[in-house]
C-alpha cells in the first residue's frame, strides 16, 4: 500500500531536523493554548495575589497582606476553610460508603447489576447546577419532597437549606447523590482485579461473608481506595457550582467554600480573590502530588 | 456451597438495589413532574407523587417568552467548536508525545502534566480579568478558546496511542507515509475509540459547565443553559418553578440520552479520568 507518491525532496533538510520541526509544529498550538489559557493565569494568580487592586484600576504593591488578612483577619475566608473541610470530610466518608455497598451489590455480572450500574451513573452525567436547583425544590421546608415525604411519617424536617446549621450538610448530600455513581464504577473495576481463588480457598476455610469482605475484599482494594480517597479530596476542595445555585454561600456564611469565596470578590478585590486562588492551587497541587506518589508506591504496574 | 440461612440475602440485596435505584432516579423524577405543573402546584403544600393538571404549558411558555432557544443554541454550538478544536489540537499533541523524539520533550511532557493539575476554579480570576482586557466578555470565542484545549484529553489519548504497536508506523512509512500520514492512516483509525471518548467528555464538561460561562457572558443572550437558567433566580434568591423545571429537562435530556447510546465511552472516560487524570 503506498499512501502517498513519493515526493521530490524540494528543501534539502536532514531527516532529524525536519523530524523536530515537524514534532514542534504538531505541538506548538497545544503549548500555545495550554500557556495562555492555563499556565500563564496560574503565574497571575500568583502576581495579582500581592497587589491590593480592584477593577476600578487602583493597584498597589501590599506583599503578602492579601494572605495575613485572609488567614488571621477574614472571619468568613476562616469560614470558608472551615466549610470546605467539613464538607470535604462529609463528602469523602459518605461517597466511600455508599460507593462500596453499590459497587458490592453491581460487582457481579448480572442483569440486574448493569441496569443498576447505568441508573447510578446517569447523575454523574447531568449539568451538576441543574440538578441543584432540582435538589433546592426538594429541600424546601414547606413544599418541598423530602419534608413533605418525613411529614408523613410524622417527623417534622428541618429547614434545610436556610438552616445555617444544616445546609452545608444538605449541600453535601446533594453532591454524594450527584458523584457517587463514579465512585461505584471505578471501585467495581477494582473488585474485579481481585483474583477469585482467594475467594475459593477462603470458602473451602468456612470463612463467612463479613470475614471475607474485611480480610480479602478491603485489603486487596487498598491502592484504589487510596486513589479514590485522594480525588475525593480534591474534587471536594474544589466544590463550587452546585452550592452556588443552591445556598449563594449562604445563609450568613453557612456554605461559604472557598472557591464561592474568590468567586464573589473577582469583581471588587481581585488581589484577594487572586490569593484565594492561588491558595486553592497549592493545596490541590499538594494532594496531586500525594496522590502520585501513593500511586507509584502502591499500584502494580499494568 | 449456599447456606440454607442464606436464603433470604438475595431478597435483601434486591431491595437494598431497588433503594439504590430510586434515590439516584427521583429527583430526575420530580423534575419531570414539575416541569408539568403551575407554579402554584408546584408549590402545594398538599403531598401529590403525580402531577396535578398537567399541561405542556410551560414549556410553550419557555420557549415562546423567554430566550431559552438561543441558550440551547449557544449550548450545543460552544460544545461542537470547542470538542472541534479539541480533537484537532490534542490529537495532534498526543501524536506527538507519544511517537515523536526531539530536543525538548521533556518540557512539553511536563508542561501537559502541570496544566492537568491546575484547577479551573483557580484560574478563572486572572482568565475573566484577561477576557476584560482584550474586550472578549459576551463573545463566543471567549466561551469556546479558554476551553478549546484539555491537558487531561492529551494525556488520555497519548496512553491510547502508546498502545498500538510501532511496527505499524515503521511500515507504513517504508511505503511511503510521512509522519502526518502516519497519523491519519494508523493511528487515527486504530484509537477511534479513545477520540470518541474525549470528544465525549469535553461535550460533557462543556454541556455543564457553570463557574466560567457565568464570568464571560453578561448579556442574556450569550448565555449557555446552565448560566440561563441559574438566572432564572430572583432578587430574593427563590427560583420560578415553572420556568425552572422544564428548562432543567430540556438541557438534561440531550446529555442523557447520549449516555444512554454511548455508555461505554461516558464509562471508560470518566472512571479512567478519575483514576489517571
Amino acid at each position: 500500500m503506498s499512501m502517498e507518491q513519493k515526493n521530490p525532496r524540494t528543501v534539502a533538510l536532514k531527516p532529524k531536523t525536519r523530524n523536530t520541526l515537524q514534532a514542534y509544529m504538531f505541538f506548538l498550538p497545544a503549548a500555545a493554548f495550554l500557556i495562555l489559557f492555563m499556565i500563564w493565569p496560574m503565574i497571575n494568580s500568583a502576581f495579582y495575589s500581592v497587589f491590593k487592586w480592584n477593577l476600578a484600576g487602583n493597584k498597589s504593591f501590599v506583599g503578602l497582606d492579601n494572605y495575613k488578612f485572609m488567614l488571621f483577619q477574614d472571619s468568613s475566608f476562616r469560614r470558608a476553610l472551615l466549610n470546605t473541610i467539613i464538607y470535604t470530610i462529609f463528602n469523602m466518608g459518605l461517597t466511600l460508603v455508599l460507593s462500596m455497598v453499590c459497587a458490592l451489590l453491581f460487582q457481579k455480572q448480572s442483569r440486574m447489576s448493569v441496569v443498576g450500574r447505568c441508573l447510578v451513573f446517569i447523575p454523574v452525567v447531568v449539568p451538576i447546577t441543574v440538578m441543584g436547583m432540582v435538589w433546592k425544590m426538594m429541600y424546601d421546608p414547606q413544599y418541598g419532597f423530602i419534608n413533605q415525604v418525613l411529614s408523613m411519617l410524622n417527623i417534622t424536617g428541618p429547614s434545610w437549606l436556610y438552616d445555617s446549621n444544616i445546609a452545608l450538610l444538605a449541600v453535601t448530600i446533594f453532591n454524594v447523590w450527584k458523584e457517587y455513581g463514579l465512585y461505584t464504577l471505578i471501585l467495581i473495576g477494582g473488585l474485579q482485579k481481585i483474583p477469585q481463588d482467594l475467594y475459593e480457598v477462603a470458602d473451602v476455610e468456612g470463612a463467612n461473608s463479613w470475614q471475607k469482605f474485611w480480610k480479602i475484599t478491603l485489603p486487596m482494594l487498598k491502592p484504589i481506595m487510596y486513589f479514590v480517597t485522594t480525588i475525593l479530596l480534591i474534587n471536594s476542595f474544589k466544590a463550587f457550582d452546585h452550592i452556588w445555585v443552591m445556598t449563594g454561600g449562604g445563609p450568613g456564611n453557612a456554605t461559604t467554600t472557598v472557591v464561592t469565596y474568590l468567586y464573589a470578590k473577582v469583581r471588587d478585590n481581585v488581589g484577594l480573590a487572586s490569593a484565594a486562588s492561588f491558595f486553592l492551587f497549592l493545596i490541590v497541587a499538594l494532594f496531586t502530588f500525594i496522590k502520585s506518589v501513593i500511586g507509584k508506591g502502591g499500584e502494580v504496574d499494568e | 456451597m449456599n447456606n440454607k440461612k442464606l436464603r433470604l440475602l438475595p431478597v435483601v440485596k434486591f431491595i437494598i438495589v431497588l433503594c439504590t435505584c430510586l434515590f439516584s432516579l427521583l429527583p430526575f423524577f420530580i423534575m419531570f413532574k414539575g416541569s408539568f405543573e403551575s407554579y402554584n402546584n408546584i408549590v402545594s403544600l398538599q403531598f401529590h407523587l403525580l402531577p396535578k393538571n398537567a399541561s405542556m404549558y410551560n414549556y410553550f411558555d419557555l420557549l415562546a417568552n423567554y430566550e431559552f432557544l438561543r441558550w440551547f443554541f449557544n449550548s450545543v454550538f460552544v460544545a461542537i467548536a470547542a470538542i472541534a478544536i479539541n480533537i484537532v489540537i490534542d490529537v495532534l499533541a498526543a501524536y506527538t508525545l507519544a511517537r515523536m523524539e526531539y530536543p525538548g520533550k521533556k518540557v512539553t511532557n511536563a508542561m501537559v502534566l502541570f496544566a492537568q493539575i491546575i484547577p479551573v476554579q483557580a484560574i478563572v480570576v486572572p482568565l475573566y480579568l484577561m477576557m476584560v482586557k482584550w474586550g472578549w466578555l459576551d463573545t463566543y470565542k471567549g466561551l469556546i478558546l479558554p476551553v478549546a484545549v484539555s491537558p487531561f484529553i492529551i494525556f488520555f489519548l497519548k496512553q491510547s496511542f502508546m498502545q498500538i504497536p510501532r511496527a505499524l508506523d515503521e511500515a507504513a512509512m517504508i511505503d511511503g507515509c510521512g509522519r502526518f500520514g502516519v497519523l491519519t492512516q494508523i493511528i487515527l483509525p486504530n484509537a477511534k475509540s479513545a477520540v470518541g471518548t474525549g470528544a465525549i467528555l469535553k461535550f460533557m464538561w462543556v454541556w455543564g459547565d457553570y463557574i466560567w460561562p457565568s464570568l464571560v457572558s453578561k448579556v442574556s443572550s450569550m448565555r449557555t443553559l446552565p448560566v440561563g437558567i441559574a438566572g432564572f433566580q430572583n432578587a430574593s434568591g427563590t427560583y420560578p418553578w415553572n420556568l425552572v423545571m422544564p428548562a432543567a429537562v430540556l438541557a438534561a435530556l440531550p446529555i442523557i440520552l447520549l449516555f444512554i447510546f454511548l455508555q461505554k465511552y461516558f464509562v471508560a472516560g470518566l472512571t479512567e479520568g478519575a483514576v489517571k487524570g
